[in-house]
Parts: C-alpha cells; sequence; structure tokens
C-alpha cells in the first residue's frame, strides 16, 4: 500500500519531468492532469479504503493495481528516465482495462460470476502481457514510424523487427479493443438481469465501467484506423480525460461500497443495544433487515424437534430450495445449528453475516428462539383447543342427526302404526283396545315432542341449514325469558364462530331462565376484524364456559356490570 | 285428487301412502328426494304434493326449494311440507314467495286422517296451513310489555287460528260461532295489535306470523 502510494507520488514528478515533451497525457494541459490524478490516486485509495473496511483481498488488489497500470502510462513517456522502467510501464499499462473487466464481473459477489468468466478472464492477462511482452522483445522505438511517448529506448529490446513490431502493436491494439467491449457487456448485462437490492449496490462501480468501456473501445478502435495518437490530438486527448474520468467514478464507488459496508457494520453493532432496549419477537429480523438494506431477510429458528423452522412468533417457516437464489447462513451454537438467516445474497453475504453478526446477535438468537419455541407450542395448543371445540360441535351435529334420521323417525312411524290400530279398535268397538291405543298415542306423541327439544338442545339444524339469524330467533320463541334480538346480522359468518355466537347466547339465555331475569337484549355486530356479541339484562353467566369458547377462537369475554361483552376476531 | 309422495324414508312413505289411498286419494306418483320430485311433478302434474322437507341430495331443505319452485312454475298445483322441525323459521321462508296454496305440517300431525283431509282440501283451495304447534311456540313467545296482553282468551284463540291459515268462515266453524262474529274479533285484534286489516286470509298469516316473530 505504502508501495502504491509512493509509485503514484513518483508518478507526479515523472509527469512533471517529462511535460515540456508532450510524451504524456497529464503533462500536456491541467484537465488531463486532473483526469490522471482522479483516476490512478483514486483507485489506489479505493483499494486502501476496500482493505480498511473489509479486509476484502481481492478487490483491494484489482484496484491498487488499475490504479498502478492506469499511472504507468505516464512512466512510459518518461524522458530521460531508466529505459527499464519505461519498458516495464509499457507492459504493464495495457492491464487496466482487464483489472477493470475483473472488477466489473465481480463488484459485489464474491467470484466474477461463472467459471467461463474466469477463464476468460486469466486468459485476457496472459494475452495483454505475453503480446506486450511480445512487442517490447522486437519493438525498437527509433524505427517505429507512429512512437509518440518512447521513441528513444526500450531495455527489454533483443532483436529489432519492425514489421513484427507493428503487428503486434495492432494485435495489442485489438485485444484492448476487445477486452473494452467486454467490459461493456458484462456491466450492461449485470445491470440488467440484477435484482433490485444487488443493482442499488453495484451500479456505481457498473455504471461508470460501461463508460470507461466504451471510451477505451473508441480511443482502441480510433488506432486501429489510424495508429498514431498523441495529446495533441484533440480526439484522443478528449477521450483521455473521459477514460480518466471514468476511471475515478469506478473508484469512487468501490469506496462508496466500502462505506455501506462500515454502515452496515455499525449499524449490525448497535443491535444489542436496540434489542435490549425493544425485545419483542421479530425484532433481530427487522434489526437485521435493516442493518442489511434486505427487507424480504428472515430469521428462522430451529424448533425443538429439530422438523422445522419458526419465525419469532412460532410461525412455520420453508427454508428455500438450494439454488432458488436465496442467501441461507446458519447461525451455531457449541456446533449446534440453532437458526438460520435467509437473504438476499447481493444484499449480504453469508460471510460478511457470520463474521459481523454472529457473536453480536448470538445472545439475541438464543433468547428469540425460546420465544419462538413457546408462541409455537402456543399456536399449537390454541390450535388444537379450537379442534377440540370444533370435534364437539361436529358430534352434536352428528348426533342431532342420527336422532332425526334414526329415532325420530321410528317413534313417528310407531305412531302411524298406532293410529291404525286406534282406527281398528274403534271400528271393532273394542273399548279396552280403543283406550289402550289412545294413551299408547299420547304417550308416543309426548316422546317425539322430548325427543324434538332434546334434539335441538343438542345442535339446532336452523343454524347450520339457515344461519345465526333464524337460530337465535327460534332460539327467542322458546326462550323462558324475553330475549329481544336488537340487532342480528343477516349475512353467513364462519361456521366456528355461528356456532361460538349461539353457544353464548343460548348459555346466557339458559343462565338468565335460571335466574329469573327480566329479560335479556342481545346486540351482534361486526366491527372492522372483530365480531361483537354484547348481552344486556343476563343475571349470572357460566363465566368459565363462555370464556373457554371464545377464547378457542382467541376471542375475549368482558362484563361490565349486567352487560357481558363478546369479542371474536374474525378473518 | 292426484297426489305426489315424495319421502326419502320408505316405510314413511308407503304408509303416507296407504293413509292417503284410504281417506279416497289418487297417488299418482311417488319420489325419493328433490329431482325425482320435481320430475314427477312436471309429468303428472298433480293437483297436490306432499313432500319430507329433508330430503336428498343434500338433506337441509330440499322440500322448501321445492315449494318455491313447484308453486312458481305450476300454481294449481299446491305444496304440503312435512317437518320434523318446529321451526317457525322454515315455515315463514316457505309463505314468504307464495304464501297461498301451500302447508307446513310436522309429520306425525299427518296420520290423524281428518287433519291430513283438511289440510289438503285448504290448499288445494288456495288457502295456508301452519302447524298448530309452530303457532303455538310463536303466540308463546316471551315478550317485553307483551302486546298480546291485550288480547282477550277468545281473541288469542282466534288470531292463533289465523296465524294456522284459516280463513274467517273456518274459524267460525272451529268455534261454533258465525262468521260475522269472527270478523268482528279480527277487526278488534288487528286494531288492538296495529296490524292492518286485510281480507286476504293467506296474506293475514304472514302479517300476523311475522308480527308475532317482531
Amino acid at each position: 500500500m505504502a508501495l502504491a502510494a509512493a509509485f503514484a507520488v513518483a508518478t507526479l514528478a515523472v509527469i512533471d519531468a517529462s511535460s515540456s515533451w508532450a510524451t504524456t497525457y497529464a503533462g500536456a494541459s491541467p484537465g488531463s492532469l486532473a483526469a490522471d490524478v482522479a483516476a490512478g490516486f483514486g483507485l489506489i485509495a479505493a483499494g486502501g479504503l476496500v482493505w480498511l473496511e473489509r479486509r476484502e483481498r481481492t478487490e483491494t488488489t484489482l484496484a491498487v493495481l488499475a490504479g498502478i497500470t492506469w499511472l504507468a502510462s505516464d512512466w512510459i513517456g518518461w524522458q530521460g528516465g531508466p529505459p527499464l522502467a519505461r519498458s516495464l510501464a509499457g507492459i504493464a499499462a495495457p492491464m487496466t482495462i482487464v483489472l477493470v473487466l475483473q472488477l466489473v464481473a465481480s463488484v459485489g459477489r464474491q467470484r466474477v460470476g461463472s467459471a467461463s468468466m474466469g477463464v476468460g478472464i486469466e486468459t485476457a492477462y496472459v494475452a495483454v502481457v505475453a503480446v506486450g511482452a511480445a512487442l517490447m522483445l522486437v519493438r525498437d522505438p527509433r524505427l517505429d514510424p507512429y512512437c509518440w511517448n518512447n521513441c528513444t529506448d526500450n531495455a527489454l529490446l533483443v532483436s529489432a523487427q519492425p514489421s513484427l513490431a507493428s503487428a503486434l502493436a495492432s494485435a495489442a491494439t485489438l485485444v484492448q479493443l476487445a477486452l473494452a467491449l467486454a467490459v461493456v457487456l458484462v456491466a450492461l448485462v449485470r445491470l440488467a438481469i440484477a435484482s433490485p437490492t444487488a443493482r442499488r449496490m453495484t451500479w456505481p462501480v457498473l455504471l461508470p465501467g460501461t463508460v470507461l468501456g466504451l471510451a477505451t473501445a473508441a480511443y482502441a478502435g480510433s488506432l486501429l484506423v489510424v495508429p498514431l495518437e498523441g495529446p495533441q490530438i484533440e480526439r484522443y486527448a478528449a477521450l483521455y480525460d473521459l477514460r480518466g474520468w471514468s476511471a475515478a467514478a469506478i473508484a469512487a464507488g468501490v469506496a462508496w461500497t466500502a462505506l455501506r459496508a462500515r454502515q452496515t457494520r455499525a449499524r449490525v453493532a448497535r443491535l444489542p443495544t436496540d434489542l435490549a432496549a425493544a425485545p419483542r419477537p421479530g425484532m433481530l429480523a427487522a434489526v437485521l433487515a435493516r442493518a442489511a438494506n434486505d427487507p424480504t431477510l428472515q430469521v428462522g429458528y430451529w424448533l425443538s424437534d429439530r422438523a422445522r423452522l419458526g419465525d419469532a412468533a412460532g410461525r412455520t417457516i420453508e427454508l428455500p430450495e438450494p439454488g432458488d437464489g436465496r442467501g441461507i447462513t446458519p447461525i451455531v451454537r457449541d456446533g449446534r445449528p440453532i437458526a438460520v438467516v435467509i437473504h438476499d445474497p447481493d444484499a449480504v453475504t453469508s460471510a460478511q453475516l457470520e463474521r459481523e453478526i454472529g457473536a453480536a446477535a448470538l445472545l439475541a438468537v438464543d433468547n428469540e428462539r425460546l420465544q419462538a419455541e413457546l408462541m409455537a407450542q402456543l399456536a399449537e395448543l390454541e390450535a388444537s383447543r379450537e379442534r377440540i371445540v370444533e370435534a364437539g360441535d361436529r358430534e352434536r351435529q352428528a348426533l342431532e342427526r342420527n336422532l332425526h334420521d334414526g329415532a325420530q323417525q321410528r317413534l313417528v312411524a310407531l305412531s302411524y302404526d298406532l293410529r291404525v290400530a286406534h282406527a281398528e279398535a274403534v271400528e271393532s268397538r273394542d273399548d279396552a283396545v280403543v283406550e289402550l291405543t289412545r294413551v299408547a298415542l299420547a304417550e308416543v306423541q309426548q316422546a317425539i315432542d322430548e325427543l324434538r327439544v332434546l334434539a335441538h338442545g343438542i345442535y339446532p339444524a336452523v343454524l347450520a341449514e339457515a344461519g345465526l339469524g333464524p337460530a337465535l330467533e327460534s332460539l327467542a320463541d322458546m326462550a323462558p325469558v324475553p330475549l329481544e334480538l336488537i340487532e342480528v346480522p343477516h349475512k353467513r359468518l364462519s361456521p366456528a364462530v355461528e356456532r361460538t355466537a349461539y353457544a353464548v347466547v343460548a348459555a346466557l339465555v339458559e343462565a338468565a331462565g335460571i335466574n329469573a331475569a327480566r329479560g335479556l337484549e342481545l346486540r351482534i355486530s361486526a366491527d372492522g376484524g372483530s365480531f361483537i356479541i354484547e348481552v344486556g339484562g343476563g343475571g349470572d353467566p357460566p363465566l368459565a364456559d363462555i370464556g373457554d369458547r371464545v377464547g378457542a377462537l382467541g376471542g375475549q369475554v368482558t362484563v361490565e356490570g349486567s352487560l357481558l361483552r363478546v369479542e371474536i376476531p374474525c378473518e | 285428487m292426484r297426489i305426489v309422495v315424495a319421502e326419502d324414508v320408505m316405510l314413511t312413505r308407503e304408509g303416507i301412502v296407504r293413509l292417503l289411498e284410504g281417506a279416497g286419494f289418487e297417488v299418482v306418483a311417488q319420489a325419493q328426494d328433490l329431482d325425482g320430485l320435481l320430475d314427477a311433478v312436471e309429468r303428472h302434474r298433480p293437483d297436490a304434493v306432499v313432500t319430507d322437507i329433508r330430503m336428498p341430495p343434500s338433506r337441509l331443505d330440499e322440500g322448501l326449494i321445492a315449494a318455491q319452485r313447484i308453486r312458481s312454475a305450476h300454481p294449481e298445483t299446491a305444496v304440503l311440507v312435512l317437518s320434523q322441525y318446529v321451526e317457525p323459521g322454515y315455515a315463514m321462508q316457505m309463505i314468504q314467495e307464495h304464501p297461498e296454496g301451500v302447508g307446513y305440517l310436522l309429520k306425525e300431525r299427518i296420520f290423524d286422517v281428518a287433519i291430513l283431509v283438511d289440510a289438503l282440501r285448504r290448499i288445494t283451495d288456495g288457502e295456508t296451513v301452519i302447524d298448530p304447534t309452530i303457532v303455538a311456540r310463536l303466540v308463546g313467545r316471551k315478550r317485553r310489555d307483551d302486546p298480546l296482553g291485550r288480547l282477550s282468551a277468545r281473541e288469542r284463540e282466534v288470531l292463533s287460528l289465523v296465524a294456522q291459515g284459516l280463513s274467517n268462515k273456518a274459524i267460525a266453524s272451529r268455534l261454533f260461532v258465525t262468521e260475522r262474529t269472527v270478523e268482528a274479533h279480527t277487526t278488534q285484534i288487528f286494531g288492538k295489535l296495529d296490524l292492518e286489516v286485510t281480507p286476504d286470509s293467506h296474506r293475514r298469516v304472514l302479517a300476523v306470523l311475522a308480527f308475532l316473530r317482531r
């Protein structure tokens, strides 16, 4: 790092020494000098920042080398400088575009993308170095008609081959053109296919990367036509400035991502404080989502049966399939996985999560896992309570139906037979049988009536068939005290709510009958997400029974004076 | 009189058929479910239908559905619905749209041949028949400041018979009084209850039932 900085400062002296010769763009005009310094110094500084903030070796190296190779072009034109330095600079300078390509391909992710992309980039390094080195071996600058920045020295010259050198120079330009276009392509494709989160993270590098690629392509394309360049040619000076400023913008983008990581870390570092301040379920996931700037982030806890993941409220979370684009980072304690963070891998990497939140959040993870466990058990308990009540209702309904289709039918058939027997006895004037069948008929009618009341009490068929309103009307017909239906919903409600409401009112009617109250007033209304039953004038209601019944649906019972209020949440 | 009987329990169905035939009615077809009943009505165009309220396919309220469809499509066919349920709501639902020519009786009631014959005669004459047990339950409903308390015992009796669908003439013969006396009673009752007097006996059934459920 210090070497790179020293090199950069030294470059200023090199530019200054050569400024009268027009062998560097930077030495030719203050504008170009500014672009040159911004690009070279910027890239090296950005690399340093990445190292300080994230200890990211690859990205650091890429940025620093890009800065050094960018400045190398000034060293080529060092009039009076050591020939070896100028020759080596000639090999190094064309490397910038490959380094930018790798930077563009890898920014925001761990690798360059695909394996073939990796091979392509490696090949590019080899090609640029090979062509550059070969050129140095055969290029005698004094025989080069198009030389501009180094027309005097080549320490690496083995044998002067002007025509081969010219061909190699064209090949080098062609490689530059191809690589510049590759940068544009990779950057644009990544911008196009990235998720919004990923795009937010990578555009500051990809966008200037595209501009640098286009400027470099224009520069190389122009050289292919006439290989004569130099700061005195306006077109080349302008392209140089454009390349310089876009490289500087890439440096700024790299620095920005590094600083973002610092922000993320700072936010995560506040995590224990945040969690201590407001330890409510789901807090960890919310804090992590904010820290990673990823609203889709979820924290799942392994529940004690190990078979499923639950969120902080105990609701089941599905673990994403491998390959559907979600990052999964396990949180391990004592070698046992206790939780996983499911996140957008573009927003935050598993390595970042493990390194930066692992220790800080472990306590919170433990707390929330216990809570998730409790909530899951509670949810299970609530579901089972609801199932028990529902099973009871189903049983009662089945019993009512069996009575209706079985015993009641048989008694009706028996009453028919008795009537036939009675009629025959009347006809044959058998007074004893007439009397017997008359009594039996009355008994059967009594049984039918009682069975009817019993069946209705077990489960009123009208409730399932016609709904709560008609069932409550029917209840009011038979109630031992006045039951005034002041407000009752006309539309059908969910069967569970209808059954519960009916059971509550029936229990109150029964209690009122025993306690000889003056009468009940009933209001049933739907208010937003809840369903409210208000009964006024009840005597001594069986609150435990009603509470059990209503609680099974997550509802509440409150009593104010003689007004009983039941609230049942409904979707 | 030509009759179609619909009832899914064979024993009961045969009992009803035997009763009807014994009383001199002609049973032209028997059905076991809603579709069978509607088919039979299309084919035979009977004077009356005697149907169970609970039948396949859903075993809920097919009888009521049948009554509505038959009364809309074939006003000349009267419908008597038999039920195990003392549910005033069902009876009121049935007479809501077509109050004339329909009846709602508890199943065991019709084994009394006199009641069965009377009910069939009345509904085929365009009257309405409501089971006395249902009316009794509505009249007996507990109310605050019960308006029925303003009625005399005789007036309550007349009110019940009106609610059962009886015409003034039928009430008169039931109570051994003149038709004029019954008219005077009903005018008095309707006045006391603030009900609009209507000469149409099945319209007034609905009005009285609705009042009793108020």
